[in-house]
Order: C-alpha cells, then structure tokens, then sequence
C-alpha cells in the first residue's frame, strides 16, 4: 500500500511522484496544469443557438429591446401593440427585478405577455428566454419582443437568440449616450431615438446624437419618434413589417433548400 | 454586475472538470479577457469571492486581459483596440471593432 496516501499501489518510497499521476488521484502537495479552454459565455450562445432554431423553424420574428430604465421601452411596446393587434399575433417577454406591472400594460393592450422576474441579475439570458417561450406557447409566424432588463451594460453580452437588437434612447438623457455606453450601441440593429415630442424643452442635440451613433455603429438604422404622441411610429412599424418581411421570406426559402 | 453570473458560471465549469479530472483543490485559475467583453476584471474577481466554494477557498484568479486586433478604414493600420473607437496608431482614425475580443474564457487550471 502507498504510505503517502493510503491509496492501494504499491508504496515506491522515493518515486512515490512517478505513479501518483497514474491511479485516478492526486497528493495535496503535488500540483499539475488542466488545460480548459471553455468560455464563460459558452452555455449562453449554445441556448441563444437553440432559440433562433425554434424561432427560425417557427417563423418567429424576435427582436430584443435594451435601454436604460425609463427610456419608454414599455410605452413603445403598448403603442406597437395596438397598431398591429388584429393583424398579427404578438408575444413579449418582459424581463424586470421585480413585479408584473410591465406585462399588465402589454396584456392590457392586446397582446401574450410573460413576466420574467430577474431578482438580482441585472439581464435576461438565452436560458431564461427559452424557458419564457415554452410559457408562451407562440403561434407559428406571429411577433415576439423581449423586453430586456433596463441596464446599457450588462444586457449587451447576451445573445437571446433574437433576430435585431432594438437599442432605445430617449431625448430626456442626453445625446452623448451612445459614446457613454458603446457596447450596446455598437450591437444594435436599429437605434429608437423616443420623446421626441419632449425635443423643444430639454437640451438634446439631435444631430450630434445621429453621428454619434454613426460614429460607434456606421450601419445602425435610427428611427426618431414619440410612442406617446404617436409622432414617427408609421415610420417605425414600416421599418418593423419590412424587417419581418424579409425575414420570413428568408427563412422560408432556408427552409425549403433543407 | 453581470460578473456574478460569470462568476457562478465559473465555479460551474471548473467544478465539471474536477468530477472529471479528480482534482480536489484549485490553486490558481488562468482566463483570459477580451478587451470587448463588458466585464470588468475587478467585478468578476470580487463577484469569484462571494461564490467561492470549498475547492475553491485558496484558489489566486489570474486575469489576464487580451486586446483585440482592429483594422483602420483610413490607412490599413492594424491597431491593438483597447476600446470601442480606439484611434489608430497611425493616423488617429477612430477604429471600429469588426470580430472577436469577447472572450471571458477559463484557460487552464492549476490543481492538486
């Protein structure tokens, strides 16, 4: 028996480090290299895949929406939702810390909501949206917004599987904020810039916001509107069912060449 | 504070591999960060400390930080990016980041 461990092997006195590499355990004292090579985002891309795959088979045009808290996320989703209710079936996730409030208003205007309460994450993750859209039980080829976490941090490293990323800014929190926060607004497929009815009693220079978005992410759409007034939302639904359009033609065609 | 996900999901992988590589202690955790990756290295390692479990009690997080490479629209330059809008070396263009830098990846473990 080993004298150094107890293991079982024969005790080899000094070369007592020679087997222990061997026999399925390792000496407090002895150190050695594991190589791992596993990113920490890894688990999260694997589900954001297998999202697209369902969104993609089921015809699903996704887009997640990120904004700081009070950018009028909410507002833009309720002001959508009576415009296309009717036509299209509409589903959101609504990601907050804390309660349903937000999924009230969005179910309240005609649409399915589900209510994710994060706690203390500060974002939503494939994983979490997965489990939202089995909840949901979406019809083929009907709208899913996902309504993330308001934070323009964290929000940007997680892929939800989602076909755009929506980025909302809002003329009350200054034009510098696509600078401020580069990393969402670098990923962003189309950037809203909201309340705009709001431009004439803040000090908002619009101009400089376009270029400064320009200057982050050259091929972003910017879309200018009020969700409250309603000023600039035909603009956003065209570019909303034009999106979705080609999307769907897309996948369809995808799907016929599998 | 996304680093504390990141930290659990952490603990996680390297749990996996002492299952089944049967270690039992960790002594030092190499991972490299992509300059573009949203963490920050000192909220991932204080987001490590409140999820450390018993294997993990002693173990040194060794953060090694890794820029990404960004090509100048201006003049070809290759300019190691830091940051989004990192100026080229070479003409102070603002470079955009095309791929990669996103990397928060567990390299190697030291174990016994």
């Amino acid at each position: 028996m080993c004298g150094t461990c107890g293991c079982g092997q024969p005790d080899s006195g000094s070369v007592h480090s020679e087997h222990s590499h061997r026999h399925g355990h390792h000496h407090e004292t002895e150190s050695r290299r594991v190589s791992v090579e596993m990113d920490l985002m890894d688990q999260n891309r694997v589900y954001a895949e297998k999202n697209r795959t369902y969104f993609n088979t089921h015809h699903m045009f996704t887009l997640n929406m990120v904004s700081s808290p009070g950018s009028g996320k909410t507002t833009l989703l309720v002001s959508m939702i009576k415009a296309l209710v009717g036509q299209v079936e509409v589903n959101v996730i609504e990601g907050d810390q804390q309660t349903s409030l937000d999924a009230d208003r969005i179910t309240e205007a005609g649409a399915n909501a589900h209510q994710i309460n994060t706690g203390q994450m500060c974002h939503l993750d494939a994983h979490m949206v997965g489990h939202a859209v089995e909840h949901l039980a979406p019809t083929d080829g009907s709208f899913l917004f996902i309504e993330n976490v308001g934070n323009l941090i964290c929000p940007a490293a997680f892929d939800l599987g989602e076909q755009k990323r929506v980025a909302l800014l809002s003329v009350t929190e200054g034009e510098d904020k696509p600078l401020k926060y580069p990393d969402m607004f670098a990923s962003a497929s189309v950037v809203v810039i909201n309340k705009c009815d709001l431009l004439p009693y803040v000090d908002f220079d619009l101009d400089q916001c376009r270029e400064n978005i320009r200057r982050i992410n050259p091929g972003a759409d910017i879309i200018e509107l009020s969700a409250t007034t309603g000023n600039g939302m035909d603009m956003w639904l065209e570019w909303l069912n034009s999106e979705r359009d080609r999307y769907r033609t897309a996948v369809v065609e995808q799907g016929a060449e599998d | 504070m996304h680093e504390l996900s990141l930290a659990r999901e952490m603990v996680r992988i390297v749990q996996m591999q002492a299952d089944s590589e049967h270690f039992s202690k960790v002594k030092k955790i190499y991972l490299s960060l992509g300059a573009l990756s949203c963490v920050s290295a000192e909220s991932l390692s204080f987001a490590f400390d409140a999820v450390r479990t018993d294997m993990l009690k002693d173990t040194e997080l060794q953060i090694e930080k890794v820029p990404v490479s960004g090509q100048c629209s201006n003049c070809g330059a290759e300019t190691e990016m830091w940051q989004h809008l990192e100026p080229c070396k070479q003409c102070g263009t603002e470079i955009l980041a095309s791929e990669g830098g996103e990397e928060i990846k567990v390299r190697e473990l030291e174990v016994c």
